[in-house]
């Protein structure tokens, strides 16, 4: 005989939610990634996350666009939405203004984000919804095999640049910082480990959109694109701040490269975004202050079958030749 | 003793007027006709309130999307004035009609005009145009026109009346309960959907969906000659189906949808017209405003059996919607749930009851129910609203007990220490919004103890001719003379009366009374200043009833003895007996006088004064335990102080004459120091000092010490990049955080470890040394591995 061990609903409530669960049972498929890629250090410090927030499964949402990094809803064990390229954001928007109660993670790359999704882009910064977006960004189209993405570096050889890259390279923290409504911008290394797992989790709790940029490796098609940043930790900046990150004693005798930048400062967070000899580190900017869209247009009336019907038929009714009688 | 002051004191003492023991009555004495058209010196500057600028009228704003649900006039168009016009002469012009517009507004709800915001502001602005020239008019209107188009609230005004108290409460209730219903809607509208699309997908798997009718349905009616029907039925069911819902399961979640439609507590307008099955039912949603406590008691009880069943229902949904509902498990929860299962966070989902009791006496079974509700932490709200706290039943009738039938239940509720309480009057409702707000959406009971001052008998003289403002005058005037001090306290604020208890706005807040300066005119028209204390007397003076408790005395009979209320009772010693207090008064020409006051209005205002003595120490103020407390220590503090220095003296009378040698004879203060100079001594001595505080937190964990024989990783650096792994899952494998760590050195040859560490981007693999002396190749491979040692 089962014996009740609550004394009121609302514990009762609590009970039904409390799961805990374990790195395993967000783990879903073997990654189909290279040896070497940088983009499994960045689904397994997602999968600590999810497991350290005990985030539901079925409330957690992976979207993605296209490219390698946009497998990455694959390997979650979660609802994932594998969609076109460059379309991720508004996939992720629709459903975020559908269902604002689910954790909504976007996967995108720097093919998928800031060449032909440029523009969504810009636009999911300015509604600034409520969901965390990872740009992998290594600097090349990997899943076509070898093509010069906007983040190329001048000079890069590739399939569609044998002669070398000749364009300046987009840099996405300046642009994101320079669209209005950001509200979180981070940069991290996909090579440490302790601070892309704390970006993570500051970007999952920001209420808004949090946009991390990770510079991740691929060891196909440029495995020396980050070498010299690996050799010498001093040439990486570590962005340090009471409202930002705090960094380890033992990750600090490696990087002893530091600054204080309080992520409230847009001005100085503009200038280190445009560093070019050193690699910044941490938390750029973060302003809690700007309302979600999804808050701000919250509708008044509940989706029900039946008026998502009736609207539909009044819409369908708009554009119907009716017969003659 | 003069005649004068001998009759003066008589009347003090008696309260019998000289005026009336002989038909030639004392030259001292005016006669209590005169004193129409009174009122006390404080009001001097208040004869017209419609030209000065202050907290009414206020605006209940309409509708619960704006953050503030009141504000007042002044407010508003200050707002205006800083957006419209600058500061300066440049604006001027701009200003100066648009405080002629408010001033307009403010004298149309003063005179009792009914109406919105934007009612007034239009009659306003037709008034204001009305009177100009033709020349100011396009200026004028382009000006109104414009800060109209600033201002995006509206609603009722309203002034400071008999009706104030009342309004506001209910405005600020339902701005709260409207919050509430657009969380609950919110709340069960997404539990209803849910539900219905779990029975609506159990359907579509179920053999009626697959009936003929219902696929035809599916298809519609353009192609509908296309398919045979019967024929897709026959196929359909002839295929494999899912598992339809358990039958205990699907009955469960048709009873709660039908009791979550069915709910009474909010309308259910938020649904679409296939939803609205209250409204259908004819269901009528329930009432929470009353007009007494007893009655909102009653609703709530006759209520209770349906909030059970209403929040037995939205736990089984919220159950049934992630699949938690455990057979057996939950029936015998939910089967025992009934009233005595009702937690106070359940009780949250609901509106709270309002009860609005205006007009007094009440009947004894509804003070009980008030105490009783007040006690018992149920969701229902009190408003109890005084009109008249003077009442003439008590006075007059043996000792003067006025004012107890407001203060005092306020001050019980404090005693019962189980409900939000807030006692403030009708005047500072606009400054106490956030707290009345507070109070409505605690949870559990609340007492609002507010004074009108609507029903005070002030003389028709007084106010003839002017605008002044009878409720805001009275009720401020009972705030300022501590007759209705303003208070909140919040039992669930903290631990300590510190925390949970606040007199907030009361001017003075330190002192007995309210003290006041103000210049005038003497008779030789020289500027002069009257200092005074606004006390309860001066209060009572403005009620007509109690006129024959005070005699005015003309200034050239003015005597020596005479002081002021405020002084009198201020004086705790000495002999008063022969002292005359008085209060100062003036007339409808602006003249002030002193009234003399008897023993009766004395013995009232010293009561007063020790009810707001109370108040004080709960707020914090002369607060006498610690005030007694603060005695005693300081008295054995004295006497300890005094020991020490009898012992100095008997100790320097004894030593001398003093030598350079006794100066450094060790004495008292130099054993307190010893320990500390014992120490320097044996840090410059070089003896090993224990580490300053706070030294060993910057200590960092050791580094691991790791055998360099042993192949090892950096696992906290690892990113995961399956290298490793990929190579000799035996020798490498991931570890709860799914980074890599050497999980058996002997799983694999030397060489995969060396490799590995080759591979690793990040170089955090450490091969240490081979572990099998016979394995192929190894110098080159102990070569190559020591490049990562």
């Amino acid at each position: 005989m089962m014996v009740t061990t609550y004394s009121s609903v609302t514990e009762r409530l609590l009970q039904s939610t409390e799961e805990h669960h374990k790195i395993d049972d967000f783990k879903r498929h073997i990654p189909r990634w290279c040896t070497g890629c940088g983009n499994g250090g960045i689904l397994t410090a997602m999968q600590k996350l999810c497991r350290d927030e005990n985030l539901p499964r079925e409330n957690t949402v992976f979207v993605s666009g296209i490219g390698c990094s946009s497998r990455f809803p694959h390997y979650m064990n979660a609802y994932g939405f594998h969609g076109l390229h460059g379309r991720a954001l508004p996939v992720a928007e629709g459903i975020k203004m559908a269902r604002p109660d689910l954790h909504v993670f976007v996967n995108t790359g720097d093919g998928d984000c800031c060449s032909i999704g440029a523009a969504h882009w810009i636009h999911a910064i300015r509604y600034n919804m409520d969901m965390t977006v990872i740009l992998h960004d290594n600097n090349i189209y990997g899943l076509t095999k070898n093509q010069a993405s906007p983040t190329s570096p001048i000079g890069l050889s590739t399939n569609t640049t044998p002669r070398g890259s000749i364009l300046e390279p987009l840099n996405p923290l300046l642009v994101t910082l320079g669209i209005q409504n950001a509200s979180f911008v981070a940069q991290t290394v996909d090579w440490i480990p302790e601070l892309m797992y704390d970006i993570l989790s500051k970007a999952y709790h920001h209420k808004g959109l949090s946009f991390i940029r990770v510079l991740q490796r691929c060891p196909e098609f440029v495995p020396d694109m980050f070498q010299a940043w690996m050799d010498e930790p001093v040439t990486t900046r570590l962005l340090t701040h009471e409202n930002g990150l705090s960094v380890s004693p033992a990750l600090s005798r490696t990087y002893t490269n530091q600054e204080v930048h309080d992520p409230s400062n847009m001005d100085r967070a503009r200038e280190i975004a445009s560093l070019k000899d050193q690699v910044p580190v941490g938390i750029l900017y973060r302003n809690d202050e700007i309302p979600c869209y999804e808050d701000v247009r919250e509708p008044d009336r509940l989706q029900t079958s039946g008026g998502v019907r009736d609207v539909l038929e009044a819409e369908f009714d708009n554009f119907t030749i009716w017969p003659e009688n | 003793m003069s005649t004068n002051t001998q009759d003066l004191v008589a009347f003090r003492l008696t309260g019998k007027r000289p005026a009336q023991d002989s038909d030639d009555a004392s030259a001292v004495v005016a006669n209590s006709a005169d004193s129409s058209g009174l009122c006390p010196v404080l009001f001097a500057g208040y004869s017209d309130l419609t030209s000065l600028r202050y907290d009414f009228p206020v605006i209940l704003i309409n509708g619960p999307h704006h953050s503030a649900p009141m504000r007042s006039l002044t407010s508003i168009m200050n707002d205006i004035i800083d957006s419209l016009a600058p500061k300066g002469s440049e604006g001027e012009f701009d200003r100066k009609q648009l405080l002629e517009l408010e001033r307009q507004i403010r004298s149309y709800a003063a005179s009792g005009d009914k109406g919105t915001l934007s009612k007034f502001w239009k009659k306003a602005q037709a008034d204001l145009i009305r009177g100009t020239t033709s020349s100011e008019r396009k200026a004028l209107k382009a000006c109104l026109d414009q800060a109209r188009t600033l201002v995006d609230v509206d609603g009722e005004v309203i002034d400071c009346n008999e009706y104030t108290c009342s309004k506001i409460t209910e405005h600020l209730w339902d701005f709260e309960v409207t919050a509430k219903a657009i969380r609950f809607r919110k709340r069960v509208g997404a539990l209803i959907l849910r539900l219905e699309r779990i029975l609506e997908a159990d359907f579509q798997i179920s053999g009626d969906a697959q009936d003929p009718a219902n696929l035809k349905g599916a298809v519609g009616d353009a192609l509908a000659s296309s398919f045979d029907f019967k024929a897709l039925s026959d196929l359909l069911k002839g295929s494999d189906t899912h598992d339809v819902l358990p039958v205990t399961r699907k009955e469960r979640i048709e009873n709660s949808l039908k009791a979550l439609k069915q709910q009474r507590f909010f309308a259910t307008s938020y649904l679409d017209t296939d939803e609205r099955a209250a409204d259908e039912a004819g269901l009528k949603v329930h009432k929470y405003i009353f007009n007494t406590c007893t009655k909102a008691h009653d609703a709530f009880l006759d209520r209770l059996p349906e909030m059970v069943e209403l929040i037995k229902a939205i736990a089984i949904a919220e159950l049934e919607i992630v699949n938690g509902y455990k057979d057996g498990f939950d029936d015998d929860f939910f089967l025992g749930f009934d009233q005595t299962s009702l937690m106070p966070e359940d009780l949250e989902l609901f509106p709270s009851y309002l009860a609005v009791c205006c007009g007094q006496p009440w009947s004894t079974t509804e003070k009980g129910r008030i105490i009783e509700t007040l006690s018992s932490g149920l969701p229902i709200k009190i408003m109890v609203q005084t009109d008249d706290i003077l009442p003439p039943s008590s006075f007059g009738a043996g000792p003067f007990s006025w004012g107890l039938s407001g203060a005092q239940l306020a001050g019980l509720a404090v005693g019962l220490g189980s409900a939000f309480v807030l006692q403030s009057t009708a005047s500072n409702l606009y400054q106490l919004r956030s707290e009345l707000q507070a109070g409505l959406a605690a949870p559990g009971s609340a007492l609002f103890s507010l004074f009108s001052g609507a029903g005070a008998q002030t003389s028709e003289k007084q106010l003839a001719g002017t605008n002044r403002n009878g409720s805001y005058i009275t009720a401020a005037a009972a705030m300022e003379a501590r007759a209705f001090p303003t208070f909140v306290f919040n039992h669930e604020a903290g631990s300590d009366l510190a925390a949970r208890f606040s007199l907030l706005n009361n001017p003075h807040s330190r002192s007995d009374w309210t003290s006041y300066s103000l210049d005038c005119e003497d008779d030789d028209l020289q500027r002069t200043t009257l200092d005074f204390a606004f006390t309860i007397a001066d209060f009572m003076a403005t009620d007509e009833r109690y006129r024959n408790h005070f005699v005015k005395v003309v200034k050239s009979d003015w005597v020596s003895d005479m002081v002021s209320v405020g002084e009198y009772l201020a004086t705790s010693s000495g002999d008063m007996s022969d002292k005359i207090p008085y209060v100062l008064m003036i007339n409808e020409a602006g003249e002030a006088s002193r009234y003399v006051v008897d023993d009766t209005v004395i013995r009232a205002t010293k009561r007063a004064r020790d009810i707001w003595h109370d108040l004080q120490e709960l707020g914090g103020i002369n607060n006498s335990h610690a005030r007694k407390r603060l005695e005693e220590e300081y008295e054995v503090w004295e006497a300890k102080k005094q020991d020490e220095l009898e012992s100095l003296r008997v100790e320097m009378a004894a030593a001398a004459p003093v030598s350079v040698q006794d100066v450094n004879a060790p004495s008292a203060m130099s054993e307190t120091l010893a320990p500390a100079v014992r120490q320097a001594t044996d840090a410059d001595a070089g003896t090993a000092m224990p580490p300053p505080q706070g030294a060993e937190l910057k200590e960092t964990a050791p580094e691991p010490q790791v055998q360099n024989d042993d192949p090892w990783i950096e696992t906290v650096r690892c990113t995961t990049c399956n290298e490793c792994t990929d190579l000799n899952n035996q020798i490498f494998a991931y570890d709860d955080n799914m980074q890599a760590y050497v999980a058996n050195p002997d799983g694999g040859p030397f060489r995969d470890i060396v490799v590995a560490a080759e591979n690793c981007q990040v170089a955090i693999i450490h091969p240490g040394k081979p572990r099998n002396s016979n394995e192929p190749g190894l110098p080159d491979l102990i070569k190559r591995a020591e490049l990562f040692m």
